[in-house]
C-alpha cells in the first residue's frame, strides 16, 4: 500500500513524524537485540517465581539488594520528565518545547519499569492485592504505593493531554503511511480534537493544573522512597536529611537521563535542527547546578556522620559504615562514584572545551551509571553493617538479579523506540503554541511598525 | 542383787539412749514453723505481710533465714520466691508481698535447715482483695499528632487525585462538545512524506521467532541458576530432625494392641506410700508433689528418686517422705531429669540425662562422685532410661533415644553395646529400651518398651530369651526376685505382670490406684512398685512357687 | 493445642479467650550463659527451622581484657515494635498477650520489617522449607510450622507452649538455667529448674537492663549482667 510521493520539504511536522513512518534500517536490529535482553530478564523472573527469592544473592543480613537499588534508580530517573516538562513550563522557558515529548515519554517509561521492581522484590507477589485490602497507613510501603500510583496517573495525564492534538495531526495527515492499526489508534485516541480556541484554552489550563500538581507529587514520591530507609534505625539510613537527599539525587539522574535520551534520538532521527547545541548547553547548566547541589547534600551528610563516627568503637553504627564506605571494602565503589559521578561530570560540564553535545552526553552517561552505583551504595552497605555484635554481612548479586537489571535498562530504550513508532517525537502542538506566543509577543513589542 | 539390777537398768537406759541418739544421729532436732496468716486486709491495702515463727520445743529460734514463696500456676505449679528474712528474737520473720492477682493465694514459708535444726516448712492461704498488676504498657508519645496526621495526608492525596482527574475529564469533555468547524488555527502548510513499506506481518513474525530462538542462549545460562551465590549460608534442612519411624514398616509401635484378659496374681498390699503430702485442710502441700521415677532399697531404707525435681527422699516409718538430697540444675552435679536409680552396697547410682553421667550418692544423701561416660567418636550422647550394676561394678544403662543398651566401667569408658542404634525388631535390636535389671546369675533383663517384650541377655551379651510377647503393652521396667520370677510393669495396661523363669505367664497384679506403674525393685519377698502418679506400692506377691501354667 | 487461628477479618487481634490475662516477657541471666547454643538448637528443632534461621541467636561479645560474654537474643517482643509499624499489610501484629506474631498468610515478603528491626531478629524464608514429619499442616501465627516460602518468620516466645503452661523450647533447653520466661501481668518468672521469682523485684535487685533502650522500642526481654549479686540488705 505504498504511495511513492516526493518529499516537498522537511519541516517540523515531517521531522516529528519521521520515526513513525520512516524509522530507518537500524530500527529492527536494535529493537531485536534489546528485546532479547528484555526476554532474558523475563526468563530470569520466571526462574525466581519458581524457586523463590533464594535464587538471588540476598541473605538474612542483606535482605535488600539489586531490586531495591533498581527501584530507587528507575523511579529517580523519571524525574527528568517532571523537571523539563513541568518546571520549565511553569517558569515559561520556551527552549523546552522540542524536548518535552521525549522527556515526558521517558518519565513514563522509566516510572513504569521502576514501579515493577517492588513487585519483583516481593517474596509473595501473588499477594500484591493485600496492600490494598489490608493496607496499614503507617507503613512507608503503603505510602510508596499511594505516591507512585498517583504520580503515575499524573504523568500519564501530563503526557496524554498535549498528545491529543498531535494524535489528531497524525490522524489527519499520515494516512496510509501508518497502516490500518495505527490509524485506528489515532482516530480513537484523538477523541475528536478539532483545534478550536476553546479546546486549546481548556487544554492549556488543564496542563497548568497538572504541571502544578505534578511537582509536589514528584517530590513526594522520592521522599517516600527515601523514607523506606529513613524510618528505620539502621546506620546510614537513620538520617533526617534523606528525603531532600533522594529528591535532589533523582533530579540529578533524571536530567542526565533526559540528556542521554535526547542525544540518542536526535542522532538516530536527525533532529539536529530542532534540538540544537543551545538546548544541550541549557540542560548542561541544569545538570551542573544539580551536581553541585547533590555534592553539597552528600558532603553535609558525610560531614555530620564523620564528625561523630558514632558506634565506630564497637564496629557498629554510622561510624563503622562510613569507615567501610570511604576507606574499606566499599571504597572502590564510593570513590568511583565521587570521581565518575561528581568530579568528572562537573569538570566536563563546566569547562568550555567540553561543553559540546558529545561531551555533555558522555558526562550524562557517567552520571546515570554513577547514580545507579550510588543507589547501590545507599542500600547494601547499610544492610551489611552489623547492628548486633556480629560480623559484617556480604552480598553478591546472582545471575537472576543481573539479568533482570539489564532487562530493565534495555526496556527503557526499547519502549521509547516503540512509543515513537506510534506518536510524534516532537510535540507539534507545543511547538506551535510557543511559535504563536512568540509571534504575539513580537507583534506586541513593535506596535509602531504596524500602526 | 538390787544393785546389780540398778546397774543393769542404768546400762540399759544408757545403752538405749545411746542407741536412740545413734538412731537419730543423722536427724537434726525437729523444729516447728508456724505460719502466721496475714491480718485482715484493709480497704485499699495492696501489700500483705507474710510471717512465720520458728520454734524448737516452744523456744524461739532466732537468726536463721526463712524464705517465703507464693504458689503460682502460670508455668505449672511453682513456688515463686518473694522474700527472705532472718528470724528475730521471738523467732518471727516476715516479708512484705504485693499480690498481683486477686483471689486465693497459697504462701509457703520454708526453713532450709542448719546443722542444728532440721528443715521444715509451713503453708497458709490468704485472699487478696485488691491486687494490682505491676505491668504498665509502654508509652510512645506524640499521640494527638499521630492520630490526625494520616487523615490530613489522606485529604491531600484525594485533592491531588481530584485535580488530575478533573484536568483529564474536562479536557475530554471539552473536545467532545467542541463546535465543529470553528477552527482558528493556522492553516497547515501542504507537505508530503516519503512513505516507507510498512513491514508485512510475515516479516514481523519471523523476526519474533528469531528473537525467541536467540534468547535461548542467555536463558539457558539463567536457568542454570537455581541457587544464590553463597549456598551454604542459605537454608539447608536442619539435620537434627530425622524422620525415623519403625524399621522397614514391619512393626508400628503406635498401633494399639489388644491383650488377652490378665489373670490375677494374688498379692498382698503391704503398704502404700503416697508421694504427695496433704496438709490438714486436705490440700496438697505445695512442693511436695514428687513424681517418683525409681525406688531403691538399701541400708534398710527405702529411697525414692524424684527425677522431675532432682531430689532423693527417704520414706520414714510413718510413710512420709523426707528429702535427703535436693539438687537443682544450677548445681555442679544435678539429678534433674534422672529416671533410674540402683544401689550397690551403701551407694546409690543415679543415671542422669546430663551427658548421661552417673551420679553416686552415699547413704546420708551426699553426692560422692559422678562418672562421665566417655563417648566414642561419632556416637550420640546417652539418654538413660534404666540403670543396673553387676557385682563387679559394670554399669549397664539403657539408652532409650539411641535404642541400645550400653555398659560402662567405673571410669565411664564404654565396655559393651547391645543394639543397633536405631529402632529395630531384630533379636539384638531394641525400640526404646526402658528399665533393666540383673539377676543373681548375672543375666541382663531389658524391658524393650516399644517392641512389647522383655529381653534376657547372657552376661556376655547374647540374647537368651524373649519374655512376655503377646502379654505386654508397654513394658517400662523389669525386676527379678530371688526365685527367678520376672516382674514387668506395664504402664499402658496399668498392671504388673509376672512370668516364670522359662518365660511362661504367671499372672498380673493390679490395683485400682495404678495410674502409671513404672519402676520395680524386689527385696526379699517384697515387690516395690513405683507408680509415677500414685506413689510407691509395696506388695508381697503370693504363688511364688516356680511351677507355672 | 487449643490455640485459635487469627480470624481473617483482620480486625487486628484474635478473639479473647476465657483465660487469665498474660503479658509474656523474658529475662536472661548473662552471668550464667556459657554460649552453648542449645537454645538455638532446641528452637530450630521445635519449629523445624533451617540452619540460617536463628530465632534465638547467641552473640559473642568481647569484653575488655579478652573476656567474653555470650548474649542470647530472642525476639525482643517490643511494645513499640518498629517491625509492626512498617508492615504494609498488617501481617505483623501484636497479640493480646503482647507477643508480636506474623500471619504468614498475609505477609507479602517485602522485608521492610527486616530492615526496620534494630535487633536483626527476623528471618526470611528464601526457599521452600523442608516439610517436617508429623501432622504439621496447619500452621498458624502462634505456631508457624512449616514456614512459608517468601514470608518472614521470627521467635514467638513459644506462645504455643506458654499458653498451655509449658515452658518455651529455649527455656527448657538452657542447661545453665539462664533463660527465664515471665508473665508481666502476674509478675511470675521462672526457668527450667524451677527457680521462680517475682519479676519486678528481681529486675530491680539485679540491675536488669534492656538492649538498645535508647531506641524507645520498649523491649520485653531483660538482661542481667555483672555478678548478679542481690542488692538486698
Amino acid at each position: 500500500m505504498d504511495r511513492p510521493i516526493a518529499l516537498e520539504r522537511d519541516n517540523l511536522q515531517t521531522a516529528a513524524i519521521r520515526p513513525i513512518v520512516a524509522p530507518g534500517t537500524l530500527f529492527w536490529p536494535i529493537a531485536v537485540v534489546l528485546g532479547m535482553i528484555v526476554l532474558a530478564g523475563g526468563v530470569a523472573f520466571l526462574q525466581q517465581l519458581r524457586y523463590g527469592l533464594g535464587v538471588t544473592g540476598l541473605n538474612q543480613n542483606v535482605s535488600w539488594g539489586f531490586y531495591i537499588t533498581d527501584m530507587v534508580f528507575f523511579i529517580g530517573v523519571s524525574y527528568g520528565g517532571a523537571v523539563t516538562s513541568a518546571i520549565l513550563r511553569l517558569t515559561n522557558a520556551p527552549w523546552r518545547a522540542p524536548m518535552v515529548r521525549m522527556a515526558e515519554a521517558m518519565a513514563l517509561v522509566t516510572l513504569l519499569i521502576g514501579s515493577l521492581f517492588p513487585i519483583i522484590d516481593l517474596g509473595r507477589p501473588d499477594r500484591m492485592l493485600n496492600l490494598v485490602i489490608h493496607g496499614q497507613v503507617g507503613s512507608p510501603v503503603v505510602w510508596d504505593v499511594i505516591a507512585i500510583n498517583t504520580y503515575m496517573a499524573a504523568t500519564m495525564i501530563f503526557l496524554f493531554l498535549p498528545l491529543i492534538p498531535d494524535i489528531a495531526f497524525c490522524r489527519d495527515h499520515i494516512g496510509s503511511g501508518a497502516g490500518r492499526l495505527r490509524n485506528l489508534l489515532y482516530s480513537r485516541l484523538s477523541l475528536g480534537w478539532r483545534g478550536t480556541d476553546r479546546e486549546r484554552n481548556v487544554l492549556e489550563r488543564n496542563m497548568t493544573i497538572v504541571a502544578v500538581v505534578i511537582i509536589p507529587l514528584a517530590v513526594s514520591v522520592h521522599s517516600v522512597l527515601a523514607w523506606l530507609f529513613g524510618m528505620t534505625v539502621r546506620p546510614g539510613w537513620n538520617s533526617t536529611l534523606y528525603a531532600p537527599y533522594f529528591v535532589v539525587g533523582a533530579l540529578y539522574s533524571g536530567v542526565a537521563a533526559v540528556i542521554l535520551v535526547i542525544a540518542g534520538f536526535r542522532r538516530a532521527y536527525r533532529l539536529e535542527e530542532y534540538l540544537t547545541e543551545r538546548h544541550f548547553k541549557y540542560l548542561a547548566n541544569m545538570l551542573l547546578a544539580l551536581a553541585m547541589g547533590y555534592a553539597y547534600l552528600m558532603f553535609a551528610e558525610l560531614l555530620t556522620e564523620g564528625y561523630k563516627m558514632e558506634g565506630f568503637g564497637e564496629g557498629q553504627g554510622s561510624g563503622a559504615l562510613l569507615q567501610e564506605t570511604m576507606l574499606g571494602r566499599y571504597a572502590p565503589l564510593f570513590w568511583g562514584f565521587v570521581l565518575g559521578g561528581l568530579a568528572l561530570p562537573i569538570a566536563l560540564l563546566s569547562l568550555p572545551p567540553t561543553r559540546t553535545v558529545g561531551w555533555i552526553a558522555v558526562a550524562s552517561g557517567l552520571v546515570v551509571a554513577a547514580m545507579w552505583l550510588k543507589r547501590f551504595l545507599i542500600v547494601v552497605p547499610a544492610m551489611a553493617t552489623p547492628m548486633m555484635p556480629t560480623n559484617w554481612g556480604a552480598y553478591w548479586p546472582s545471575r537472576v538479579e543481573i539479568a533482570i537489571t539489564l532487562a530493565a535498562a534495555a526496556a527503557v530504550p526499547l519502549l521509547l523506540m516503540l512509543f515513537f513508532r506510534l506518536f510524534p517525537i516532537i510535540s507539534i502542538y507545543e511547538m506551535e503554541e510557543l511559535a504563536e506566543k512568540e509571534h504575539d509577543t513580537r507583534s506586541e513589542a513593535a506596535p509602531a511598525g504596524t500602526g | 542383787m538390787r544393785i546389780a539390777l540398778l546397774v543393769l537398768l542404768l546400762i540399759a537406759s544408757l545403752g538405749s539412749s545411746w542407741v536412740a541418739t545413734a538412731a537419730h544421729a543423722d536427724d537434726p532436732p525437729a523444729v516447728t514453723l508456724q505460719a502466721l496468716p496475714p491480718s485482715g486486709a484493709a480497704e485499699g491495702q495492696t501489700s500483705v505481710v507474710l510471717s512465720a515463727r520458728l520454734t524448737k520445743d516452744d523456744t524461739p529460734v532466732a537468726g536463721v533465714p526463712i524464705t517465703f514463696y507464693i504458689v503460682t500456676t502460670v508455668f505449672g505449679e511453682r513456688l515463686m520466691k518473694v522474700g527472705e528474712s532472718l528470724s528475730d528474737a521471738t523467732g518471727m520473720s516476715s516479708v512484705l508481698y504485693r499480690p498481683t492477682w486477686e483471689g486465693g493465694h497459697t504462701a509457703v514459708a520454708r526453713f532450709a535447715g542448719t546443722a542444728d535444726y532440721a528443715a521444715t516448712q509451713a503453708s497458709f492461704h490468704f485472699d487478696a482483695l485488691e491486687a494490682e498488676s505491676l505491668y504498665e504498657p509502654a508509652r510512645f508519645g506524640l499521640n494527638p499528632v499521630r492520630q490526625w496526621l494520616p487523615a490530613a495526608v489522606g485529604l491531600l492525596v484525594l485533592a491531588v487525585w481530584g485535580s488530575i482527574i478533573f484536568a483529564l475529564l474536562s479536557t475530554v469533555q471539552t473536545i467532545r462538545t467542541a463546535d465543529a468547524g470553528l477552527a482558528t488555527t493556522q492553516p497547515i502548510p501542504p507537505w508530503q512524506v516519503q512513505a516507507q513499506h510498512p513491514a508485512p506481518l510475515g516479516r514481523i513474525l519471523v523476526a519474533l521467532a528469531l528473537l525467541v530462538v536467540a534468547a535461548a542462549v542467555p536463558a539457558s545460562w539463567l536457568v542454570g541458576q537455581t541457587r544464590g551465590p553463597d549456598d551454604e549460608a542459605l537454608s539447608t534442612p536442619n539435620a537434627h530432625f530425622e524422620n525415623t519411624g519403625a524399621d522397614g514398616g514391619q512393626f508400628d509401635p503406635s498401633q494399639p494392641i489388644t491383650l488377652p484378659a490378665p489373670e490375677s496374681l494374688a498379692a498382698t498390699l503391704v503398704s502404700f506410700v503416697e508421694t504427695v503430702t496433704f496438709d490438714d485442710a486436705g490440700q496438697p502441700v505445695p512442693g511436695s508433689v514428687a513424681m517418683p521415677a525409681d525406688v531403691v532399697i538399701n541400708a534398710g531404707r527405702i529411697r525414692i528418686l524424684d527425677g522431675d525435681r532432682g531430689r532423693i527422699a527417704t520414706v520414714t516409718a510413718d510413710g512420709k517422705l523426707v528429702f535427703i538430697l535436693e539438687t537443682s540444675v544450677a548445681d555442679a552435679i544435678s539429678l534433674k531429669g534422672a529416671q533410674a536409680m540402683v544401689a550397690l552396697g551403701d551407694q546409690l547410682f543415679i543415671a542422669t540425662p546430663e551427658d548421661g553421667q552417673v551420679v553416686i550418692v552415699n547413704a546420708s544423701g551426699n553426692i560422692e562422685n559422678a562418672i562421665h561416660p566417655v563417648i566414642p567418636e561419632g556416637q550420640a550422647p546417652i539418654s538413660p532410661a534404666g540403670i543396673a550394676i553387676t557385682e563387679l561394678g559394670e554399669i549397664w544403662i539403657s539408652d532409650a533415644a539411641n535404642h541400645r543398651v550400653i555398659s560402662l566401667n567405673e571410669r565411664g569408658e564404654f565396655q559393651r553395646i547391645i543394639g543397633e542404634g536405631a529402632p529395630s525388631t531384630s533379636p539384638e535390636g531394641f525400640n526404646t529400651p526402658g528399665g533393666l535389671t540383673i539377676d543373681g546369675d548375672g543375666n541382663l533383663y531389658v524391658a524393650d518398651s516399644l517392641n512389647r517384650v522383655v529381653k534376657k541377655f547372657s552376661p556376655t551379651g547374647v540374647l537368651l530369651q524373649t519374655i512376655g510377647a503377646g502379654r505386654l503393652d508397654l513394658p517400662t521396667a523389669v525386676a527379678v526376685n530371688e526365685q527367678g520370677l520376672i516382674f514387668v510393669s506395664d504402664e499402658a495396661a496399668h498392671l504388673v505382670s509376672a512370668f516364670v523363669p522359662n518365660g511362661g505367664y504367671l499372672g498380673s497384679i493390679s490395683d485400682e490406684r495404678f495410674a502409671a506403674p513404672h519402676s520395680l525393685k524386689t527385696d526379699g519377698d517384697l515387690l516395690y512398685v513405683v507408680d509415677r502418679l500414685a506413689g510407691l506400692f509395696v506388695f508381697r506377691p503370693l504363688g511364688t512357687d516356680t511351677s507355672g501354667p | 493445642m487449643g490455640i485459635m487461628r487469627r480470624p481473617f477479618s483482620a480486625a487486628g487481634s484474635p478473639p479473647r479467650r476465657e483465660k487469665p490475662k498474660r503479658q509474656w516477657g523474658m529475662v536472661i541471666d548473662l552471668t550464667r550463659c556459657d554460649g552453648c547454643k542449645e537454645c538455638t538448637g532446641a528452637c530450630q528443632n521445635t519449629h523445624y527451622l533451617p540452619n540460617d534461621h536463628e530465632w534465638i541467636k547467641v552473640y559473642e561479645i568481647e569484653g575488655e581484657n579478652g573476656s567474653k560474654v555470650f548474649m542470647p537474643r530472642p525476639c525482643m517482643q517490643c511494645e513499640e515494635a518498629p517491625c509492626l509499624k512498617v508492615c504494609p499489610v498488617r501481617a505483623t501484629y501484636k497479640s493480646d498477650e503482647g507477643i508480636i506474631l506474623v500471619d504468614q498468610e498475609l505477609c507479602i515478603g517485602c522485608r521492610i520489617c527486616m530492615a526496620a528491626c534494630p535487633y536483626n531478629a527476623r528471618y526470611f524464608n528464601y526457599w521452600e522449607q523442608v516439610k517436617p514429619p508429623g501432622p504439621f499442616d496447619n500452621p498458624m501465627p502462634e505456631f508457624p510450622v512449616p514456614q512459608q516460602r517468601g514470608t518472614v518468620g521470627k521467635c514467638v516466645l513459644c506462645v504455643h507452649y506458654t499458653q498451655v503452661g509449658r515452658l518455651p523450647a529455649c527455656v527448657e533447653a538452657c542447661r545453665m538455667d539462664a533463660i527465664y520466661i515471665a508473665d508481666l501481668e502476674s509478675g511470675v518468672m521462672t526457668n527450667r529448674s524451677g527457680e521462680t521469682y517475682e519479676i519486678h523485684q528481681y529486675l530491680r535487685e539485679n540491675d536488669a537492663f534492656r538492649f538498645k533502650e535508647e531506641l524507645n522500642t520498649s523491649p520485653r526481654v531483660w538482661y542481667v549482667a555483672g555478678h548478679g549479686q542481690s542488692l538486698e540488705s
